[in-house]
C-alpha cells in the first residue's frame, strides 16, 4: 500500500449565520495515498466543495472557519500553518482546480504570464525561465502549438482549452496532491472524457495524487480508485470503487446509484429517494439522512452515527448496515 | 450545484426568518420617521405661529422661550423650522416619485422595445447628462415663473434621466431570463409582461436610489429656494431661512445656524436609510 | 396516427451585429446559422429525445418549434397547420398548444409572484376556466405534479430547484398542452431530485398521453424516457432512429463517440480508448463539406469536398454519413 500524502481527521468546519454558529462539516475524516485518485461524492449542501476548499484553507466566507480536526499533509498538520506558510502549501504542494475555468482565469493576462507568475512566485526563476516552463507544460496538457498559445487571452481559448490550461497552471509548480473541484461539470461530455483522460495520464506520468471533487456517479466511476460519499456535512461511506458500486452499504449511496437511468428498464419509474437534501440550518437530528431514509428506525434519529469499518476498506456510516446486509438490502446483489 | 452556490440561497432564508436587518437601516428609518412627525405634527408641535413677527423680541439668542431663538423678525426660529419640515420633505418627496415615474417608463419603454425608441431615448438621455445639473435646474426655472411649481417642473425634466437608466439595464438584462421567455412562450402580451413581471423585478435599484435622491433633491429645493427662485419668503424653508439669516451671520449665527443643521440632518437621515435599504435588499452587499 | 409536429428543412439563422468598419467595407454579414436545415416527424404520444453539445442547435431548434424565434427558411407545421408567419390570434392559439419547461428552475419563474399566483395568471389569462374554479384549478395542478398545497403562497426562493422545476411543468400543464418540450430540465437539479423530476414526466408521458420532445445532453437520462433519440451536431441531425437501436448500434462516428465518451457506472468502468479529439467548433464558421468531417475518424474525401450529407434511411434508424451512402447501402466497416 502506498504512502498517504494527505490525512483528514474529524475535520470540522462551521458557518456563522443570524441563525447562530452551524457545523458545514462534521468531523469529515478520509486518507489519499500516493498515486491515488479519490472521489469526493455528494450533492448540494453536501459539504464535498467546502471540504476541499477547506483543505487548501481557502474558504470563500470570513464567517466559515475550520473548528478543529487535523489535515496532515506529508506528515505536518497545515490547519496550524498561517497565511504566509499556507502560501507556500498552495500550488507548490496542493494545486487546485475549479468548475468554472472562464472565471479562474485572469481575463487581462496572457495565459503564459498566469502560468509563469506562479512558477516566478514559488520558485524564483526568471520571466524568461518561467515562460518556457509554461511553454512545456500547455504542451504536457496536450495544447497544440504551445508557444503561440502563450500569448492568447483565456477568451480566446475554448471551454476545454481552458481547463487544460488551469491544470497547467494548478501543475506549474510540480505540487504532488491535485484537487479538482468538478472540473468537468460545466463542459460537453466528449470534451470531458478528454480532459478526465488528461488527469489519468497525469497521474500516471506525474505520480500525482488526486482528489476530485464532483457530484456525478459516472465520473468517480470511470476515474476513480477509491470513494467518499458525503450528504448533509456528513461522510457517509467510504470503499474502493469498485466495493462502493457493486455492493454499497449505505442507504444514500444505493438510493443514488439505484436513481440514476442505466440501471432500470427504460421507460419506467426510477427508484427515487424521497425529498430533497436537507438545508444548513435544519440538518436532522441524528443520522442526516433518516427522514429521507426508507429503512430508518428510532435509534437512527437518537445517535449520531460514526463511521464503522464494515470489511477491509470499506466504511460507513449506517447504524444498520449489519441487519440491512442480512436483509439483503445493502450490499453485494 | 454545490456549497459555495447554495450560500445566497442561505442568505434569502434566514431573510425571512431572522430578518438580518442591518443597524444602519433602523437608524436611518429612525430619524427619518422623527422628521415626518415632525412634519405631520407642525400646527401642533410648535410653540408659536411660525409667521407671527414680534417687534419686541428681535435677534433674541436661544432661550428657554425661543429654543432657537428668533430671528430680525422676531419670528420664532424653531417654530419656523419644525414648519420648514414640512416644506423640505414634501419638496424630497414630490421631487423624486415625479422623476421617478417618468424616468421607469422612459426605461423600461426603452429597454424592452429597444431600436428606434431606444436609440432616440439614449440619445437624448446623454445630451441632458452633458449638462449641469444644477445650472440646467436653474435655468429652467428662470424660463418659467420662479416658484415651489416650476421646481417641480424642472427636477422631474431633468431628474428623469438616472431612473431611466437604472430601470433600462435592469430591463434589458430581465428580458433575457427563463421566466420572461416563459412569459412569452404563454401567450403574454408585451405589456402585460413589461408591467406585471420585468417591472417588479426591475425597480429594487431605482428605489434605493430614489432614497439617496431624496437628499439631492432637498439640497437642490433649498439652494433653488436661497438662490430666491423656488419657496418665496415670507414661507417658512430652510434654504429661505438661510438666505434670509446671512446678513446675521456674525451677529446672530442661530438663523442660518439651525435650519442648516436641519438640512444636514434630514440629509444624513434618508443616506443612512438607503444605505440600509440596499444591504437589506441585497444591491449592495 | 397522424402527425402533431412535422419539421421540414428547418433554418434558424442569427445574424451579428455589425460594427462601423463591416458597414463600410460591405463585408458581407457574419451569420451563426444555429439551425440549419433539420427535418423530422413527430407522431402524437410520441417521445423524441434531442441531444447533442454546445453550438448543436438543439435549444434554438426547441424555441423555433413554439415559434419563439424567427426562421430563416423551412416549415414548422403543428397538427398541420403552419405555425410560423401567422397572425396573433393564430400564435395565441399555438401557445395554448405547445409549451414548454426550462432549464434553471429558479430561473424560470418570477421571483415576485406566489406559486399560485402564477398558476392562477395563466388560467385567467388564457380563460382555462371561469374565474372562480381558478383555486381548485391550481389545487389540481399542484397536486398533479406532487406539490403540497402549503407552497401555493410561496415565492420561489423559498422553494427547492425541484419544487420550482415542478411548477414549472405545472404552469406548462395549466393550458392543457398537447406537446410539451422540455428544454433541460433536469440538467440544473441534483441528482436525487432527477430522478423525481424523471418520474413526473414518465408519468405526464404515460397517463396524460403527453407528446414530448426532451432536450438534454445526458444521453442516459435521454434513453430512459424517449423512445426516439435524434442527435445533433452543428445545426443539423446526424442520426434519428430508436432509441435502443441508437445505444446498441450507434452508426454516425459522432454518435458513437457521445455514446463512448458517456460516463458508464459499473464497478469495473474505466474510460473509452478512442476519444474524440478536439472540440465542437463555434456555430459561426461551421466546416464545408459534412460539419463533422475535421473530428471524424472515418473521413473520406467525399466529407470534406462533397455537400452535406442527408439522412439516409437504415430501418429503424436514419443517419447523415457518407460511410452508408452506397447503393446497396451496406455499411463499410
Amino acid at each position: 500500500m502506498n504512502a498517504k500524502v494527505l490525512e483528514v481527521r474529524d475535520l470540522e468546519v462551521t458557518i456563522e449565520t443570524p441563525a447562530g454558529v452551524l457545523t458545514a462539516i462534521d468531523r469529515a475524516s478520509f486518507d489519499l495515498r500516493k498515486g491515488e485518485i479519490l472521489g469526493l461524492v455528494g450533492e448540494s449542501g453536501s459539504g464535498k466543495t467546502l471540504t476541499g476548499r477547506a483543505i487548501m484553507r481557502l474558504l470563500p466566507s470570513k464567517k466559515m472557519a475550520i473548528r478543529s480536526g487535523t489535515i496532515h499533509v506529508n506528515g505536518e498538520d497545515i490547519t496550524r500553518y498561517d497565511e504566509s506558510r499556507m502560501r507556500g502549501v498552495r500550488g507548490r504542494i496542493i494545486g487546485m482546480i475549479f468548475q468554472n475555468p472562464s472565471s479562474h482565469l485572469d481575463p487581462v493576462m496572457t495565459v503564459g504570464k498566469q502560468i509563469a507568475e506562479s512558477i516566478k512566485f514559488h520558485e524564483g526563476l526568471s520571466s524568461k525561465a518561467s515562460l518556457l516552463r509554461a511553454a512545456e507544460l500547455l504542451r504536457q496538457v496536450d495544447i497544440p502549438d504551445p508557444h503561440i498559445r502563450l500569448n492568447s487571452f483565456s477568451h480566446e481559448f475554448s471551454g476545454g482549452m481552458r481547463q487544460r490550461a488551469m491544470i497547467a497552471m494548478a501543475l506549474a509548480c510540480r505540487p504532488k496532491i491535485l484537487i479538482a473541484d468538478e472540473p468537468t461539470t460545466a463542459l460537453d461530455v466528449t470534451v470531458q472524457a478528454q480532459i478526465l483522460n488528461l488527469l489519468l495520464d497525469l497521474r500516471q506520468r506525474r505520480g500525482l495524487s488526486i482528489m476530485l471533487v464532483t457530484h456525478d456517479l459516472g465520473v468517480v466511476a470511470q476515474t476513480c480508485d477509491t470513494i467518499a460519499v458525503m450528504y448533509a456535512g456528513r461522510l457517509v461511506e467510504r470503499a474502493t470503487k469498485k466495493d462502493l458500486l457493486s455492493g454499497p452499504l449505505h442507504p444514500y449511496t444505493k438510493g443514488l446509484i439505484a436513481s440514476q437511468p442505466g440501471k432500470t428498464q427504460p421507460r419506467q419509474q426510477l427508484p427515487s429517494i424521497s425529498g430533497q437534501p436537507p438545508a444548513l440550518a435544519s440538518f436532522p437530528e441524528g443520522c442526516r439522512f433518516h427522514p429521507r431514509c426508507e429503512f430508518s428506525e428510532a435509534e437512527c434519529q437518537a445517535a449520531v452515527p460514526a463511521l464503522e469499518q464494515a470489511d477491509r476498506d470499506h466504511y460507513t456510516a449506517c447504524r444498520r448496515w449489519h441487519s440491512l446486509v442480512q436483509q439483503k438490502v445493502l450490499g453485494a446483489a | 450545484m454545490n456549497m459555495t452556490t447554495s450560500i445566497p440561497v442561505l442568505r434569502r432564508r434566514f431573510r425571512i426568518r431572522f430578518g438580518g436587518h442591518p443597524r444602519v437601516l433602523y437608524v436611518g428609518l429612525g430619524i427619518t420617521i422623527f422628521w415626518f412627525i415632525l412634519a405631520l405634527g407642525a400646527d401642533v408641535i410648535a410653540p408659536f405661529d411660525p409667521n407671527a413677527h414680534d417687534i419686541s423680541n428681535v435677534l433674541d439668542p436661544p432661550s428657554f422661550t425661543h429654543w432657537f431663538g428668533t430671528d430680525n423678525f422676531g419670528r420664532d426660529v424653531l417654530s419656523r423650522v419644525i414648519h420648514g419640515t414640512r416644506v423640505d420633505l414634501q419638496m424630497g418627496l414630490i421631487g423624486v416619485i415625479l422623476p421617478f415615474l417618468l424616468g421607469t417608463v422612459v426605461g423600461a419603454f426603452s429597454g424592452y422595445f429597444g431600436r428606434f425608441i431606444d436609440i432616440v431615448l439614449m440619445r437624448i438621455l446623454d445630451v441632458m447628462l452633458s449638462f449641469p445639473w444644477l445650472v440646467l435646474l436653474i435655468a429652467i426655472i428662470t424660463v418659467l415663473r420662479p416658484g415651489l411649481g416650476s421646481f417641480y417642473v424642472a427636477i422631474t425634466l431633468v431628474g428623469w434621466v438616472s431612473y431611466a437608466r437604472l430601470v433600462r439595464a435592469q430591463t434589458l438584462v430581465l428580458k433575457n431570463s427563463d421566466f420572461v421567455h416563459a412569459a412569452v412562450s404563454l401567450g403574454y402580451g408585451h405589456l402585460r409582461i413589461l408591467f406585471r413581471h420585468i417591472l417588479p423585478n426591475a425597480l429594487i435599484p431605482s428605489i434605493v436610489f430614489s432614497m439617496s435622491d431624496v437628499v439631492l433633491v432637498i439640497l437642490a429645493g433649498s439652494s433653488i429656494s436661497y438662490l430666491g427662485l423656488g419657496v418665496q419668503p415670507p414661507t417658512a424653508e430652510w434654504g429661505v431661512m438661510i438666505a434670509e439669516g446671512q446678513n446675521f451671520i456674525v451677529t446672530a449665527w442661530w438663523i442660518t445656524a439651525f435650519p442648516g443643521l436641519s438640512i444636514v440632518l434630514l440629509a444624513f437621515g434618508f443616506s443612512l436609510l438607503a444605505d440600509g435599504l440596499g444591504e437589506k435588499l441585497g444591491v449592495r452587499e | 396516427m397522424s402527425n402533431l409536429l412535422e419539421i421540414e428543412n428547418l433554418k434558424v439563422h442569427f445574424p451579428l451585429p455589425q460594427g462601423v468598419v463591416e458597414l463600410l467595407t460591405r463585408k458581407p454579414r457574419r451569420v451563426v446559422k444555429a439551425v440549419n436545415g433539420v427535418s423530422f416527424k413527430l407522431g402524437q404520444g410520441q417521445t423524441l429525445g434531442l441531444v447533442g453539445e454546445s453550438g448543436c442547435g438543439k435549444t434554438t431548434l426547441s424555441r423555433a418549434m413554439l415559434g419563439l424565434v424567427d426562421v430563416a427558411g423551412g416549415s414548422v407545421r403543428f397538427d398541420g397547420q403552419d405555425v410560423l408567419g401567422q397572425d396573433r390570434a393564430a400564435r395565441l392559439a399555438l401557445r395554448r398548444r405547445a409549451q414548454m419547461v426550462f432549464q434553471d428552475p429558479f430561473a424560470s419563474l418570477n421571483p415576485k409572484m406566489s406559486v399560485g399566483g402564477t398558476l392562477a395568471e395563466v388560467l385567467k389569462f388564457h380563460r382555462m376556466c371561469p374565474p372562480r374554479e381558478v383555486p381548485a384549478r391550481v389545487a389540481e395542478l399542484m397536486q398533479m405534479v406532487g406539490l403540497p398545497h402549503e407552497l401555493s403562497d410561496h415565492k420561489p426562493s423559498e422553494l427547492s430547484g425541484g419544487q420550482c422545476q415542478r411548477v414549472g411543468v405545472a404552469r406548462a400543464l395549466a393550458v392543457s398542452p398537447d406537446l410539451l418540450v422540455a428544454d433541460e430540465s433536469v440538467s440544473a437539479l441534483d441528482v436525487s431530485i432527477q430522478a423525481q423530476i424523471l418520474n413526473l414526466f414518465l408519468n405526464l408521458q404515460q397517463e396524460m398521453g403527453l407528446t414530448m420532445v426532451f432536450i438534454a445532453h445526458d444521453l442516459g437520462v435521454v434513453w430512459h424516457l424517449c423512445q426516439t433519440i435524434a442527435v445533433m451536431y452543428l445545426g443539423r441531425i446526424v442520426e434519428i432512429g430508436a432509441a435502443n437501436e441508437i445505444f446498441q448500434n450507434p452508426r454516425h462516428p459522432y454518435t458513437r463517440a457521445l455514446i463512448s465518451a458517456i460516463p458508464k457506472m459499473h464497478p469495473e468502468a474505466s474510460l473509452s480508448a478512442d476519444l474524440l479529439s478536439g472540440e465542437p467548433p463555434s456555430p459561426l464558421d461551421i466546416p464545408g463539406g459534412c460539419a463533422f468531417h475535421p473530428r471524424c475518424p472515418r473521413i473520406m474525401t467525399r466529407c470534406r469536398s462533397g455537400p452535406p450529407p442527408e439522412l439516409i434511411n437504415m430501418g429503424p434508424v436514419q443517419v447523415a454519413c457518407y460511410l452508408y451512402d452506397t447503393e446497396q447501402r451496406k455499411t463499410i466497416t
